[in-house]
């Protein structure tokens, strides 16, 4: 499904320059839902309802130490989403008796707040089944995180299999550049002073080929293909830019770090609607290290893409 | 700092000198839920000075329509608990969001907590959540004397043979090489306790093998300085000269005088607001930084860090 008008207009462009390189480019959340629940929200949560039937290996883990966690994203998310869209969802808290509504997805559900045996799945899979986003959540022991939960459908070839109980650092591991700039010691030190009721967001990019958000690496042969499909004639349908808005939150009675991520794509027809985001990808992929093409897996397409994007941007220039 | 306004309903004289405190919110919106451990800011403003004292949350964290916290009215107090023992139900104060620096680690086979007075309050919440999920624990906790120990019927009563009191005034000592020796792998220990007691535990299990990252001490919140002073910057470029006042960051004093430098998270966090120091000595002030960055003051977050020096030269 293609993206309305409205929606490209709130895309989040990840770019505020004119080259890119890694940082810790993390800003506060400031009167804003944590979750976003948007056009795309039914059909999403349908794929991911498709894919997780697969099974559950390498989709959803959770350490056993992770229960407060998972009480605290499920309030979390109920809060938050109650909160910026009460129309489609409503909590009634009467003491340790909850009614959760659900509206988009029809359901309403009463249980037990810290009572598992209450509710059809644990916590964190149950709340998580009803949000577009991947969540991460990381358990914050002996000066390190860990990712000792996770539920993850639309992964840029990354697994869930491979990383669950890894250290922040550990998962970083196949990142080129931003290791030797010390960014990962940085962002973990930073990660681990996060406190309640202040969540931080920061943006991601890549690239895809077609409007598919399931790229796993257990997929691959399914869709890595695709990257050798591209030509100037379906090049302006056919890539997308990728953007994951990610946010970083305190869950107040675990304190663990909750990591949820938002996954948006762009066609480039879409994105070239608006010129100075068309002139501004142009100059960051022209100038990106040949490291960072090859790791964001662009390296097949990457020419393609420049060509179509300075005729796009020579023929705007025109009018 | 008003993350959060509460109102006093209760106030219960524990021991001569402890007094504990039941908050609840004054404004109609839900308290922040903790984990244990936790400690909140609680505002007191004296002689029209704002002073933030950090008190540990004693109650249950799975308890949200109150906290407690248990004040000792200090023999050196600098005014913020000599105030809190006399004001009386139904003052409101503003308090801040609970943050952690002493958390229960997760993965623990057996946790031993150890109390010296006052220092029992951050481990109540501990106990609450190990007793919940019937995880091993040992609670060793001393006073002076059974009436100077607060919360001494409720722990007995609560926890019973898993705790054990010490009262000095008896002449009972807790000996670290008894309570630390054959525990099992896996164990972890919190303390929070007068300075001496508390060395004292940590080289013991240091001695008998502990590892650094099983020893957990409570420190309240980093030291944050209150004494900022003035200083001026001068731009290289311009050899525009601009001051930075106390109660203000050197970026905001620059976008005040038309230099706008980038940032992103404004507390020291992630370097997009970093410029070049040519001269003077800095005072940093971030989490960002490594020690060998700070050593070389050639850079400075201008979101968060000052000067050390009354002039810095910028790199602008
Ligand atoms: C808090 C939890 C976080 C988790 C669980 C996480 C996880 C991951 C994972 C799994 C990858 C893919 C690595 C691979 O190629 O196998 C990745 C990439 C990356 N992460 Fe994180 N991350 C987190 C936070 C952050 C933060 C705070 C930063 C800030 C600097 C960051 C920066 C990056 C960068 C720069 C990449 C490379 C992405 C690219 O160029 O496409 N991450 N992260
Ligand atoms: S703005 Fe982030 S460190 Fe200054």
């Amino acid at each position: 499904m293609s993206n309305s008008i409205e929606a490209i207009k709130k895309f989040p462009f990840p770019f505020t320059s004119d080259s890119y390189k890694y940082s810790v480019n993390i800003q506060p959340v400031t009167n804003e839902a944590l979750f976003d629940v948007n056009e795309h929200y039914n059909s999403e949560i349908e794929l991911r309802d498709r894919i997780l039937q697969k099974g559950h290996k390498g989709r959803y883990v959770a350490l056993p130490h992770m229960k407060e966690a998972q009480w605290d994203t499920l309030e979390m998310i109920m809060n938050d989403l109650a909160t910026w869209y009460p129309e489609s969802f409503s909590l009634t808290q009467n003491g340790d008796r909850w009614i959760w509504e659900n509206k988009k997805l029809n359901l309403k559900d009463t249980f037990t707040f810290l009572d598992e045996s209450s509710l059809p799945y644990q916590p964190f899979e149950y709340i998580s089944r009803q949000v577009p986003e991947d969540i991460m959540l990381l358990d914050q022991r002996e000066g390190d995180l860990f990712v000792d939960a996770g539920i993850l459908m639309f992964p840029t070839l990354w697994s869930l299999g491979f990383n669950a109980g890894m250290s922040f650092e550990e998962i970083h591991t196949p990142v080129p550049r931003a290791h030797q700039m010390g960014v990962f010691k940085k962002a973990k030190a930073f990660l681990m002073r996060v406190q309640i009721g202040k969540p931080w967001t920061r943006r991601n990019w890549t690239m895809t080929i077609n409007r598919r958000l399931e790229t796993s690496f257990e997929t691959y042969p399914e869709w890595g293909k695709d990257r050798s499909t591209v030509t100037l004639e379906n090049c302006g349908e056919k890539v997308h830019l990728r953007v994951e808005v990610q946010r970083f939150a305190r869950l107040p009675r675990s304190n663990a770090l909750m990591f949820p991520i938002h996954t948006y794509l762009i066609s480039l027809n879409e994105l070239s609607t608006n010129p100075a985001w068309t002139r501004q990808l142009h100059q960051v992929l022209k100038n990106l290290p040949a490291d960072l093409i090859e790791y964001k897996g662009l390296s097949r397409y990457y020419d393609t893409v420049l060509t179509w994007l300075s005729h796009k941007h020579e023929v705007k220039a025109l009018f | 700092m008003n993350e959060q306004t509460v109102k006093i309903v209760d106030i219960k004289k524990l021991t001569s000198r402890i007094k504990s405190f039941r908050l609840v919110s004054a404004n109609g919106k839900k308290l922040a839920p903790f984990s244990p451990g936790s400690h909140v800011a609680v505002e007191i403003t004296l002689e029209k000075k704002v002073r933030r004292n950090s008190y540990s949350l004693c109650s249950s964290p799975y308890e949200t329509d109150f906290y407690e916290i248990a004040v000792l009215l200090a023999e050196k107090s600098r005014g913020g608990s000599q105030y809190l023992h006399q004001i009386s139900v139904g003052t409101e104060l503003n308090i801040g969001f609970p943050k952690n620096s002493f958390t229960l680690a997760s993965l623990a086979r057996k946790h031993i907590l150890i109390a010296g007075g006052i220092g029992i309050t951050p481990l109540l919440s501990m106990l609450t959540t190990l007793s919940r999920y019937q995880t091993t624990f040992e609670l060793h906790y001393t006073a002076k004397s059974q009436t100077e120990c607060a919360f001494y019927e409720f722990l007995k009563q609560k926890y019973g043979s898993q705790v054990t009191f010490y009262f000095s005034e008896k002449d009972e000592r807790l000996s670290s090489n008894k309570i630390l020796k054959e525990q099992p792998l896996g164990t972890h220990i919190y303390l929070c306790a007068p300075h001496s007691l508390s060395d004292n535990f940590y080289a013991e299990a240091r001695a008998l093998g502990y590892p650094d990252l099983a020893i957990h001490r409570e420190i309240f919140g980093a030291a944050k300085t209150n004494n900022k002073k003035p200083f001026t910057v001068v731009l290289s470029q311009s050899g525009k000269e601009i001051t930075v006042p106390k109660d203000k960051t050197l970026l905001a004093a620059l976008e005040t005088a038309g230099f706008p430098v980038n940032y992103s998270c404004r507390v020291g966090g992630c370097g997009a607001c970093e410029l070049g120091v040519l001269a003077g000595e800095i005072h940093h002030l971030d989490s960002y930084y490594s020690p060998e960055e700070r050593a070389k003051q050639n850079c400075i977050l201008s979101c968060t860090s000052r000067a050390k020096s009354k002039q810095l030269i910028i790199d602008l």
